[in-house]
């Protein structure tokens, strides 16, 4: 079941961004466009600079070349802040939650830049429709919940701002099967309401699924492009980027 | 004598009230490749901070080769050849990519001032990372690498070890579908030499073609033990894990 198309409009554009750490460079140029309500997959090898080209949007990395376009704005010189100002948010692949504080109190500040209490209220209550554990425990320090359950208030707390551009790193790592299921499913559902995803997955065959439009990143560049159903498709790409693993008959309940 | 090469008993961890692990038993049979699933939040690391002495058990017991492990401590348990990796990679981020599989080997690292390490080491630790595509990296910082750079590094550092029982954390998390398969072979291998694995992992299509038996937790104890085919059909773990 393919992700019907929304209508063409760049909400973001990368051209020919280079960067890296230090001396070296990890992106050598990278091309990446992604469409208003569009989800942009980008996949490929462990250290090709996929978490770079997150951070290079999220303004957590400065680019050296090239430009990065936002809604026709040019925010290469923005800094993290103020991108967030513009609706950018950043979910890192590494833990990022503070261990001592509660569920709730974490999720809170994922509004930190608000001050209407009303409106934070309203947000903190669709954000625990859809994410149960919010309500479950809310009290409960952070740190006390396990690797996957903290994944899951940590995208709760994305959404605190009600941002037009979600940069997702590995958002199903850690996730037991069902609450995989329901964080793609979540992803789908915002892209829907008009956001913009962009989500690095090795869980490449489910982030190509509910994936429009995917990148192959290797070596710090595009390698390929096409919808996500092209690549899923592509022998050459299953060989190269999916493993044995993706191939063959699925076992019923891996879906 | 029993053919168990772990062995926990009535395994309690409680934080603030609410049991992570609760009255936990299960045994590891040396020469399997045993999952150990179940939904998030259902004690599995828990479970393996405690046999492993990360983490104080409540109450319970812990057996590893026959022998009553009062007060399990990482460094002597690795050393009786208990190896583990964690969901978020601990390497040695000051230490290069391959210091970070010698000092595995057992080289204590003070050895890495002042010894050069042998041919034979510095060969495997090069064939290793080879495998993982780290070769280009092994002189870099360990600090430096991507996340799931960092999980194969782990994974090799573990493999450099010479462990009786390996006890896996999420290998595959955060690691590309082909470097999957790269670990899926090194753990059929390690298998056929004789190492038990305990594994933690989301990854069915992994499980099912590599573990058996299959441990599956929920709320801190077991709810079915089996082979991977029972285990699968079984209706309370599809409502508590699988999902429909």
């Amino acid at each position: 079941m393919a992700p019907e198309i929304p209508p063409q409009e760049a909400l973001l554009e990368l051209r020919q961004v280079t960067a890296g750490y230090g001396a070296g460079l990890i992106l050598k140029g990278v091309d990446l466009t992604a469409n208003r309500g569009e989800i942009v997959c980008l996949i490929g090898p462990n250290g090709a600079g996929k978490s770079t080209v997150l951070k290079t949007i999220s303004g957590l990395l400065r680019h050296r070349d090239g430009s990065v376009v936002f809604a026709g704005e040019d925010i290469g010189t923005l800094s993290s802040r103020q991108r967030l100002d513009r609706g950018i948010v950043h979910v890192p692949q590494d833990r990022s939650l503070f261990p001592a504080m509660s569920v709730g109190e974490n999720v809170l500040m994922g509004a930190f830049i608000l001050r209407d209490q009303a409106l934070i209220r309203r947000r903190m209550a669709l954000v625990a429709e859809m994410f149960p554990i919010v309500t479950a425990r809310r009290a409960a320090p952070a740190g006390s919940l396990s690797g996957g359950e903290q994944k899951q208030v940590e995208l709760a707390r994305s959404l605190m701002l009600d941002p037009a551009l979600i940069l997702l790193d590995e958002p199903s790592i850690g996730l037991d099967p069902k609450s995989r299921t329901s964080v793609f499913a979540s992803i789908s559902a915002l892209a829907q309401d008009g956001r913009t995803i962009v989500l690095v997955e090795q869980n490449a065959r489910s982030g190509l699924s509910v994936a429009h439009s995917a990148a192959v990143l290797e070596a710090g560049r595009v390698a390929l492009t096409g919808t996500g159903q092209s690549l899923l498709d592509d022998p050459e790409v299953a060989r190269l980027y999916l493993g044995a693993s993706a191939k063959g008959p699925v076992p019923n309940i891996a879906r | 004598m029993s053919d168990a090469v772990l062995a926990i008993d009535g395994l309690t961890k409680q934080f603030g009230g609410v049991s992570a692990v609760d009255h936990c038993s299960f045994e590891v049979r040396a020469g399997t490749i045993t999952a150990l699933i179940g939904p998030n939040g259902s004690g599995k690391t828990t479970a393996f901070n405690m046999i492993t002495g990360y983490l104080k058990a409540d109450s319970g017991t812990i057996r590893f080769r026959d022998e009553t492990i009062a007060r399990p401590r990482p460094a002597d348990l690795y050393r009786r050849g208990l190896s583990r990796t964690f969901q978020q990679a601990r390497i040695f981020p000051e230490l290069s990519v391959e210091e970070n599989i010698v000092v595995a080997a057992g080289y204590s690292w003070t050895q890495l001032f002042g010894r050069r390490m042998s041919d034979s080491d510095r060969d495997r630790a090069d064939t290793l990372l080879h495998e993982f595509r780290l070769k280009p990296l092994a002189r870099l910082r360990a600090g430096e690498l991507s996340y799931g750079q960092r999980k194969l590094l782990e994974f090799a550092a573990v493999l450099a070890s010479e462990p009786t029982l390996v006890l896996l954390d999420e290998p595959t998390a955060g690691v590309n579908p082909v470097m999957i398969d790269t670990m899926e072979q090194h753990i059929r291998q390690r298998h056929a030499d004789g190492v038990t694995f305990l594994i933690v992992e989301h990854d069915m299509q992994l499980v099912m073609r590599l573990c058996d038996p299959v441990i599956v937790l929920d709320r801190g104890a077991p709810i079915a033990f089996g082979s991977p085919e029972d285990v699968q059909s079984d209706p309370r773990v599809l409502e508590a894990y699988l999902g429909a």
